[in-house]
């Protein structure tokens, strides 16, 4: 579990980067910050394993204040996917994968060894270990940065737009891949992005933040679909746009259903099909009122404050 | 033009490469002074231009402090040694040094400095040491920048540690100023034509180690 306590960050201007944030990150869930450039998701993202230290407040893992841990050991146990691959471009595939077991201390060869099975578990032929990250294409780099972050089988893992480069199909498949992988290994993730639907698509538990880091609404993405706190995270979600309100439309004995422009986009089918949950193979966090920072209430009063 | 031959044939008659003050010899100790000019530059300047590329502090008085000293004229910088230090290796050497350390510090911090800095971000995210970035990442990833560094100070060097013999030293430096008070211009000519082979032969060699030593995987 991932704590944030009032936590803000100033570079010393006149605005700060983050104020007064605090959220909970419960285990071995997928939990998305989204929000526009500016509002400070990468800092509290790289507030984690301390490549941003607060400014105030504080970052607990496990109850655990991340400040009181040496940085480079803390960086070690968890995994960092970004948006650039990140790879070093003078090392092999399986060599940048196993970057931080050799850091650890684990034999190359092992550390190789476990590095191809990585590559196979995230999809990539164990022929390309020895390639290095310039030949490979967009997404086989983020797979590759994926792989690496893995390598120490780290139980936290932190992925600042880890698929925002990469072109819209290959970065559907990423999207699902993620899902699976994070279906058998039930990782702690933090995920930052600026796209909505991405959010949507992978976080058990989504937070929707307005510029400095203010909590516009934090829930399940049905939550978040069902009531939008306000005007901001409606048209943030695109509810007023017309394509988060779907109607059916009877067309040749078929039910079809169609966004708010009229458009069609699918076709309904009465079986019931697994729920979201099950689909993920975890529980849904955003009802888990034990934890309760991170509620609807918790945005607004932090809203308030703002002057 | 029959000048250039007479000391062709100077520079190539067996009879002058042997002896202890002969071509052999000479250019043993040319390269001798080159290599502790170079080395003790390297010694000063690779470790500072890779703190200041590191860190990305202090680049101002880096960049400052090296065109200072390449403003310096070598030929006064021995001379004032000379006289302060006497007749002696020393007083060419710290001349050396001086004009080395320019190009070297150059060559260090924008090696350091090359380096993407999103690649520099992820290895420490990865949660390598600042010491594991630097060697593992940035002069790996910079060694063929440093290599042009040390590539350019040696070619000064050479081409100027002739003036060791000025204060009474060996090197080819001897032939140029023999020539010159004898008037034997083929001995002069011939000398300075030793010096540019001489150049020309330590930059193949430095080509040939930057080749070998430039990472691979880049496109």
């Amino acid at each position: 579990m991932i704590r944030f306590e009032n936590v803000g960050k100033s570079y010393g201007g006149a605005t700060p980067a983050v104020e007064g944030f605090s959220c909970t990150i419960p285990s071995h869930t997928c939990t998305v910050l989204v929000g526009t450039s500016g509002s400070g998701k990468t800092t509290l993202l790289r507030m984690v394993n301390r490549m941003v230290d607060p400014t105030s407040g504080r970052v607990l893992i496990d109850d655990e204040d991340v400040a009181t841990v040496d940085p480079v050991a803390l960086r070690r146990r968890i995994g960092y996917v970004m948006q650039s691959s990140g790879l070093l471009p003078h090392r092999t595939v399986v060599d940048n994968v196993a970057t931080v077991p050799v850091l650890t201390g684990t034999p190359r060869r092992e550390a190789r060894a476990r590095a191809l099975d990585l590559l196979e578990m995230v999809g990539l032929d164990r022929d390309l270990g020895g390639r290095y990250p310039a030949q490979l294409s967009g997404g086989q780099q983020q797979r590759v940065g994926v792989a690496r972050a893995l390598a120490a089988d780290p139980n936290i893992l932190l992925m600042d737009e880890p698929f925002g480069a990469v072109d819209p199909i290959v970065r559907a498949e990423l999207q699902d891949e993620l899902a699976r992988l994070q279906q058998d290994l039930g990782k702690t993730i933090l995920f930052v992005t600026h796209d909505i639907d991405e959010a949507f698509r992978l976080g058990d538990q989504v937070i929707v933040l307005r510029p400095g880091g203010v909590i516009a609404q934090a829930g399940t993405p049905e939550e978040i679909l069902a009531d939008p706190a306000d005007d901001f995270v409606g048209s943030f979600i695109g509810a007023g746009s017309g394509k988060r309100t779907l109607r059916v439309r009877e067309v040749e004995g078929r039910r079809i259903v169609v966004d708010g422009a009229g458009s069609a986009i699918g076709v309904l089918d009465d079986g019931a099909g697994p729920s979201r949950a099950a689909l993920r193979g975890a529980a849904s966090p955003g009802t888990d009122r034990a934890d309760g920072e991170r509620a609807h209430g918790g945005g607004a009063h932090r809203a308030g404050e703002r002057p | 033009m029959s000048q250039l031959i007479l000391a062709l044939q100077w520079a190539t008659d067996p009879a002058h490469w042997s002896g202890p003050t002969g071509i052999g010899v000479r250019l043993l100790e040319h390269l001798w002074y080159t290599l502790l000019g170079v080395g003790i530059a390297a010694l000063i300047a690779v470790p500072i231009g890779l703190l200041v590329g590191h860190t990305r502090r202090g680049r101002g008085l880096a960049v400052a402090a090296a065109g200072a000293a390449r403003a310096l004229p070598t030929l006064g910088l021995v001379t004032l040694f000379g006289l302060l230090l006497g007749i002696g290796l020393l007083a060419p050497l710290i001349a050396f040094v001086v004009l080395a350390i320019p190009s070297l510090l150059a060559g260090a911090y924008s090696a350091c400095e090359a380096v993407d800095p999103r690649t520099v971000d992820a290895a420490r995210a990865q949660g390598m040491t600042e010491l594991q970035i630097l060697t593992r990442v940035e002069l790996p990833l910079g060694m063929p920048l440093l290599i042009t560094g040390l590539r350019s100070a040696t070619l000064q060097v050479i081409a100027t540690a002739m003036l060791a013999a000025y204060v009474g030293n060996g090197g080819l430096g001897r032939f140029i100023f023999l020539g010159l008070k004898t008037q034997d211009y083929p001995q002069m000519l011939g000398g300075s034509l030793l010096v540019i082979a001489l150049a020309i032969a330590v930059e193949a060699l430095l080509l040939g180690i930057q080749r070998l030593t430039a990472p691979r995987g880049l496109a």
